[in-house]
């Protein structure tokens, strides 16, 4: 609303020489002189309020800090190379000239530059910055590398002063003291912090000494932060061969380092509960591993016995005893076949005779009847004589073969073999009884050590286990129970209920 | 990574006794070799629950000496606020 200068209509007043007395229009016009020609063009950093753009096109605002505040105008022209649309709230840095607008008496701005400033600039690099490196793959999730289950050394890089270690080293103390840690010192906040990290992480990488690293600083506002943001860091973490866990602190969502991390958390405590696991899940984890060791080896044995008792079984069925029988049986059933055949042989010799005798019988003239009888009775006698040779001598093979069989008989064999199977039988059992007996000494040995590590052993020498009954959490002080509380004492072979009827603290 | 002692290969020694494990619920095993892989199995749980109850944690710090190489040296504590009020 700045107008070209309008000489005022009201003429001077005759006033006595020695007062000065000027018009509103003339302080005013002398004051915007004074201002334009006193003051160089400004760079101003402020707030924005009262933020109006009328149809003329300019634009009309205030700058204002926590205390004070300035009238500001932007004209068309220059308003249209400001590459955003202002908002009430927004922090602009803004360059322009002093001058005065004269129909209020109001001092003012006009600004022909603007740019956003402080926040909402990192705000905008950090997009700008995270949607370049998302494009480049940077954060994709395939390439993240896993992180090993039970860390031996860790590496934090963190500043060696502050709560960002101290809360990385009590958490890792408390879940799994075994890990050892490695701290690469470094400033965290300031220019120099990007570099100096960067460096830490090469230093890690190339000494190799540690499975997984740790990159923590304590909260802060996003310019204390602004070094987790760096390009040149994002791409560190990313070529760092050892995979790397963000904890940077919680005041803002998300850094760039978390982005590329291969895992994050939003506060330093959160990544070292993420580089380790729990102590006492990983002992849950031995005791059901030892169990499951003890019921397969109990079963491993049983297994044994129960083998070994089926192959003495089929030990004894192969005993020679057995086979002599078998070969009896077989004697006796050639012998049968023997006689068998023999007796066929007699029975067709004497069909064969019947008919002949027969057949005699028919062709009989009564006159030659008596000679033909004697020829006939001679020729029976000599077939029987015959006969009976030939049934003698076939008796006599028979026996024979008897003989012979009798004499290969496998008798002494089987003596032999049975006195070997004896012995073998004997030796058999004597190892295997004594095999078993170490065995099961050597098991009951390792079950009793196992045994012995348990808590519950204790309770056989008299200790208890003593949890409070509402909620079964352990007493381990008296400080954690109060008078009328129920407990629960675990003993040997079971649990007794009790009252807590009085406290006595121990000093000490 | 040198093996120290003070520092037991968990990720190893239960990827063993899981394996021992398995081998011993199979049951194909012979009976001596059973028997060896129940007591490695035992000694290995037994080395494992001492690691994890009696470890102490181990804390160094690289410090470059003066100009010379970064040296590991055994850390202290974390002060609280560090000198330039870093968290």
């Amino acid at each position: 609303m700045v107008k070209p200068m309008s000489l005022s209509t009201v003429p001077p007043v005759a006033t006595p020489p020695e007062r000065n007395v000027y018009t509103v229009s003339r302080l005013n016009r002398e004051v915007r002189l004074l201002l334009e020609n006193g003051m160089p063009v400004v760079w101003l950093e402020g707030e924005l309020s009262n933020f109006s753009a009328p149809a003329s096109g300019h634009w009309y605002f205030s700058l204002k800090d926590r205390e004070a505040q300035v009238r500001c105008a932007m004209f068309r022209l220059r308003n249209m190379g400001v590459g955003f649309t202002p908002k009430a709230g927004q922090h602009v840095l803004v360059r322009g000239r002093v001058t005065m607008y004269e129909a209020r008496g109001d001092y003012q701005l006009i600004a022909d530059h603007m740019e956003e400033a402080g926040i909402g600039a990192l705000k905008r690099e950090f997009e700008r910055l995270k949607a370049k490196l998302a494009a480049e793959g940077l954060f994709a999730l395939e390439r993240k590398r896993a992180l090993p289950r039970f860390p031996r050394r860790i590496g934090v890089i963190t500043s060696p002063t502050g709560a960002a270690i101290r809360d990385i080293l009590h958490i890792l103390a408390r879940r799994f003291p075994p890990a050892a840690v490695i701290i690469y010192p470094t400033p965290v906040q300031g220019a120099a912090a990007a570099p100096a990290i960067i460096n830490a992480l090469s230093l890690a990488n190339a000494r190799a000494e540690c499975d997984v690293l740790v990159l923590a600083r304590g909260g802060g506002s996003i310019e204390d932060l602004w070094a987790f943001n760096d390009e040149r860091l994002a791409r560190a973490i990313y070529a760092s061969a050892l995979p790397v866990v963000s904890g940077v602190g919680h005041e803002i969502d998300f850094t760039i380092a978390d982005f590329v991390a291969d895992a994050r958390a939003p506060t330093p405590s959160g990544a070292a509960e993420l580089v380790v696991p729990d102590r006492n899940a990983c002992l849950d984890v031995l005791s059901r591993t030892a169990d499951r060791l003890v019921v397969a080896m109990r079963r491993e044995m049983r297994m044994f016995t129960s083998r070994f008792e089926a192959a003495a079984l089929r030990l004894k069925l192969m005993h020679p005893g057995a086979r002599l029988l078998q070969q009896e049986q077989r004697l006796d059933d050639l012998e049968q076949r023997l006689a068998m055949g023999i007796r066929r042989e007699l029975r067709a010799l004497t069909a064969r005779f019947d008919a002949a005798a027969l057949r005699l019988t028919l062709t009989s003239p009564e006159a030659r009847l008596a000679q033909q009888r004697r020829r006939l009775e001679d020729l029976g006698q000599r077939l029987m004589g015959a006969m009976r040779g030939t049934l003698q001598k076939d008796h006599r093979r028979l026996s024979e073969v008897d003989a012979r069989l009798i004499r290969h008989s496998p008798e002494r064999r089987v003596r032999d073999l049975c006195l070997a199977h004896e012995s073998l039988h004997t030796r058999l059992h004597h190892a295997w009884s004594s095999c078993l007996a170490r065995a099961e000494h050597r098991l009951t040995l390792a079950v009793r050590s196992l045994h012995a590590m348990s808590p519950l052993a204790t309770l056989d020498r008299g200790f208890a286990i003593v949890t409070r009954a509402a909620d079964g959490a352990l007493v381990t002080d008296v400080a954690s129970v109060e008078v009328g509380d129920e407990i629960d004492a675990r003993v040997a072979r079971g649990t007794v209920r009790a009252r807590v009827t009085a406290k006595h603290n121990e000093r000490g | 990574m040198a093996s120290d002692p003070q520092e037991p290969d968990f990720e190893q020694a239960l990827a063993e006794l899981e394996k021992l494990v398995e081998r011993l619920e199979r049951g194909d095993l012979p009976l001596d070799e059973a028997l060896k892989a129940f007591e490695r199995g035992v000694a290995l749980t037994r080395h494992c629950q001492t690691a994890l109850k009696s470890a102490q944690q181990k804390v160094e710090i690289l410090l470059r000496k003066s100009g010379g190489q970064p040296e590991l040296q055994t850390f202290t504590g974390a002060d609280t606020e560090g000198p330039n009020g870093e968290r």
